[in-house]
């Protein structure tokens, strides 16, 4: 009898597995709910929202994953129908897709813990109505860019197993510095990590080829420029691809100041804009770049908080 | 009546008349009566009739027994059967597409289905809650909402092993919860059952 309940629930579900579509991944990310508790730890108002649209830009680079605009999303959705802790069925969750052009909804909920905040999503295939879900923590010792990288990327997981698709495997990416001159006695000029999402570089001037790893998504790179006698310095925010190899790159003219920027090795064009950073005296510049150097646990960069690419709304 | 008085009634009666085959047929009912009587006489009707009472009576216990077997609330019906899936798989092939939980509490086992086929397909999850004095045992399938005290939450799975419920008012996983109080106990773990088909992305 038991034999015959397994075959049948094997049935029933190659039978679901057989109705899963083909076709792009469309995944739209609606704005998380957050309390108050949760704004004061992130040290941000509407962090649901800006978290959300963090994720958006995290789900992005992964590709064969599309990510569809979140406010086009909220404009055309129902979001009673979207409230984290409700069901949605198979009807609603088409609804929900025709409206948006998403294949797969995420909404959720970020809550205050003892050690920090949990973000818990749901993954609604507007296909189906499959729910599934996930979370991460953010605790001591994490990143913020870190938690919303494995929480993009477990997302990026289900949404594909959601259309059938295996996920491929989404490498950590890699930034180093260069160098330029020098000689026995000089180290010459060289721009380099200082810190990657405020996190310091040990020693940042002589490791400056030190690899420093990058999940996917947006980080926050401050980069330093140094040459023996003047410092400068500037923090960039790139959206680093799967695998993807980066370099801090430099230059001068003369005594001018000195031209910061952050390039995929091999790429032609800057991944970031190219920023004129002010020469300055070694200790004077670390004294007006303090604060960079403090641990925050929401990113400092107001460019962190761009809106996410995208794919067009379904018409 | 006295004997002249009897003489003259039977002078007055007249023999009833029948035609002749009637008595010609007479013999043969009579001694068909008499054999009749007779084998009433030497085989009895009661015994066969009580034989076969109780064979009657054994088959309807033998058949009511072998129902109440397989129906009975055995401890492994309630408990295993919930976990491993044997029962919520028979109850989806009864309701399919509408089935959302089987619940088993202290007044025994409760079935949620809707009332349209509107339920989508998805992982089968096991839960244990205890919440004071309640003790539910819970097979459902991720997406699906429960009640607690503190409120509805949605549970989820993320195919990976994983369980969470996501509430209004708390969260729960096996790694670290928010808004429960200490007298909430959860357990939570996926219905072992067969991994969707997946294929491989076409290289970009």
């Amino acid at each position: 009898m038991k034999a015959a309940l397994i075959m049948l629930i094997t049935v029933l579900a190659a039978s679901a597995a057989a109705d899963i579509p083909s076709g792009p991944v469309r995944v739209a990310v609606l704005k998380l709910k957050a309390d108050a508790a949760v704004d004061d730890y992130l040290g941000a108002k509407e962090s649901g929202s800006r978290l959300a649209s963090l994720i958006a830009n995290d789900l992005s680079v992964l590709a064969p994953i599309e990510v569809v605009a979140s406010g086009e999303v909220a404009r055309n959705l129902s979001l009673g129908a979207m409230e984290p802790s409700d069901s949605l069925t198979p009807s609603q969750a088409r609804s929900a897709g025709d409206a948006t052009g998403a294949t797969n909804l995420v909404c959720g909920r970020i809550y205050r813990t003892d050690a920090g905040v949990v973000f818990a999503v749901k993954i609604v295939s507007t296909q189906t109505g499959e729910a599934l879900g996930t979370m991460v923590q953010l605790g001591a010792g994490d990143t913020l860019s870190d938690a919303l990288s494995r929480l993009g990327t477990q997302i990026g997981r289900i949404a594909l197993s959601q259309r059938g698709i295996e996920a491929p495997r989404w490498a950590d990416a890699r930034i180093s510095g260069t160098h330029t001159g020098g000689g026995t006695l000089s180290l010459g000029a060289v721009a380099c990590v200082l810190s990657v999402d405020s996190r310091l570089v040990a020693d940042e001037i002589h490791n400056w080829n030190r690899d420093q790893i990058l999940k996917p998504g947006l980080h926050e790179i401050f980069v330093r420029y140094y040459d023996g006698t003047g410092s400068a310095g500037h923090e960039f925010v790139i959206d680093a691809k799967p695998g993807g190899i980066y370099e801090t790159r430099f230059d001068r003219d003369g005594d001018h100041n000195p031209r910061l920027w952050i390039q995929e090795r091999g790429a032609k064009n800057p991944a970031t804009p190219v920023y004129e950073a002010t020469i300055k005296e070694p200790r004077q510049w670390y004294e007006d770049n303090l604060i960079r150097m403090q641990p925050h646990v929401v990113p400092m960069s107001s460019m962190f908080f761009q809106p996410a690419p995208s794919v067009p709304m379904k018409k | 009546m006295n004997r002249d008085a009897l003489d003259r009634l039977l002078a007055q009666s007249r023999v009833s008349e029948h035609p002749d085959a009637y008595w010609d047929a007479f013999p043969g009912r009579v001694t068909r009566s008499l054999q009749s009587d007779s084998s009433g006489r030497y085989e009895p009707r009661r015994p066969r009739f009580v034989i076969a009472t109780l064979a009657a009576v054994a088959g309807a216990f033998a058949i009511l027994s072998l129902s109440l077997w397989i129906s009975r609330p055995q401890p492994a019906l309630s408990g295993e059967s919930l976990k491993d899936g044997r029962l919520l798989g028979a109850m989806l092939a009864k309701f399919p597409r509408r089935l959302r939980a089987i619940t088993r509490d202290n007044e025994g086992l409760h079935t949620l289905v809707s009332g349209t086929a509107d339920v989508a397909t998805s992982d089968p999850i096991w839960l244990e809650i205890r919440e004071g004095a309640s003790d539910r045992v819970i097979a459902t399938f991720s997406g699906q909402t429960i009640s607690t005290e503190r409120g509805d939450a949605i549970v989820l799975t993320d195919r990976n092993g994983h369980v969470m419920l996501i509430g209004d008012a708390f969260f729960w996983s096996q790694e670290v919860s928010a808004g429960l109080p200490g007298s909430f106990r959860l357990q939570a773990v996926p219905i072992p059952g067969p991994k969707p088909i997946t294929r491989t992305p076409a290289p970009l």
